[in-house]
């Protein structure tokens, strides 16, 4: 066998979490992307099913970068209440995972269980484009798996879908958060 | 001396103009597709393999990057990958750092090859193998990635991981075997009539 039997210098537990992310590059980042994006496009039998995969590993890497943050953040209280929740999501993880803020966070008009966080140009789709051959997919589906990830580790249980927006350059997309029913009669026990 | 100190200000000066993202989106995100292939149940020798192939993949693309980037910013400079000696120099202080902002040391271990010994793994953070897993070559894409990039410019190199931190080494050792040059694809095409 590999080096199996010899012991284990650190375990990934006993060592401190980085305070400041470290960084990679933009391309090495956006390669491997396109390589995951390949992989489920041969897996996937049609577009939703594709969506929904991608979606699936967008939900690891939300779940664990919540986990990380919300360590990070030096063991403040946890957010219980779905703003503060959100804006923790749209600010704190968006930044160590894309290193900027969301553009915005809006409640819907519709219903009151809606929220629609807005980015200009989420990072895994910069470089992205879809063949007219598929043109319903969204690779942005990643992000929201991503949302999910984070909301549902959190404890707030939600659908997440991304929208494309055609207006003005770029890929502005918003990421719909639809709560379940659960999660918003906690809230309203809180007012 | 002086050579390797260039070397490592180009890859200096190629990482702070390269845009950037965090690591973590990254190494999850690789933690994510290694995991991807390994709910497909197949042994660990077939996703080290996959690997590799990915790796190779994203290897033939980031050549270019790596092309047309360390010629703008060091126009006058050698030729990058002139002999496959100095491909070594070039991977461990530019390629490396230029990507995911590491530098390796150089182990000269024969004419035909040599070591790259890196003290962090950056694809290897919060990572730790299953023990059914242990024989999982983790890092082959990084493997995959120098093999893609030596073949693009007409090295055939065979690359293995042979340490690596999730194995519980101290350190990532990737070890490039040069099999000889690539020529007969460049010198059909560009025959003078």
């Amino acid at each position: 066998m590999l080096q199996s039997s010899s012991p284990r210098t650190s375990h990934p537990l006993d060592l401190p979490l980085p305070r400041r992310p470290g960084e990679v590059s933009l391309s090495a980042f956006t390669l491997l992307f396109s390589e995951l994006v390949q992989l489920h496009q041969t897996s996937a039998s049609s577009v939703s099913d594709f969506e929904s995969l991608l979606s699936k590993s967008g939900w690891e890497v939300g779940s664990r970068t919540y986990l990380m943050s919300s360590q990070v953040q030096g063991g403040k209280n946890r957010e219980i209440r779905v703003l503060g929740v959100l804006q923790f999501l749209s600010s704190t993880i968006w930044t160590s995972l894309f290193n900027k803020k969301a553009d915005s966070l809006e409640k819907s008009l519709n219903s009151s269980s809606e929220y629609m966080i807005h980015d200009s140009n989420p990072l895994p789709t910069i470089f992205c484009e879809v063949p007219s051959s598929l043109s319903s997919f969204n690779p942005a589906s990643f992000v929201s798996g991503i949302v999910k990830g984070a909301l549902e580790t959190a404890g707030f249980g939600c659908e997440v879908t991304a929208h494309r927006v055609d207006e003005g350059e770029g890929n502005r997309t918003v990421f719909l958060v639809n709560f379940c029913r659960e999660v918003m009669e906690r809230e309203e026990a809180f007012v | 001396m002086s050579k390797s100190s260039s070397s490592t200000r180009l890859g200096d000066l190629a990482w702070s103009k390269s845009p950037k993202t965090s690591s973590s989106l990254f190494t999850l995100t690789y933690g994510v597709l290694v995991n991807h292939l390994c709910t497909s149940s197949s042994p660990s020798s077939e996703v080290s393999a996959s690997l590799l192939k990915i790796g190779q993949n994203i290897g033939t693309r980031l050549i270019d990057d790596y092309i047309s980037k360390t010629s703008l910013l060091n126009p006058s400079g050698p030729s990058p990958c002139s002999s496959f000696t100095s491909t070594a120099e070039s991977i461990a202080k530019v390629g490396l750092k230029m990507f995911l902002g590491v530098t390796a040391d150089v182990r000269v271990d024969s004419d035909v090859g040599y070591s790259l010994v890196l003290s962090q793994n950056p694809l290897a953070d919060f990572v730790e193998l299953p023990d059914e897993r242990s024989d999982l070559k983790y890092s082959n894409v990084l493997a995959g990635c120098i093999k893609g990039c030596l073949e693009s410019v007409g090295f055939e190199v065979e690359v293995e991981v042979v340490k690596d931190t999730v194995w519980g080494d101290e350190c990532l050792e990737i070890k490039v075997e040069g099999k000889g040059r690539r020529r007969d694809e460049l010198e059909g095409g560009f025959k003078d009539e």
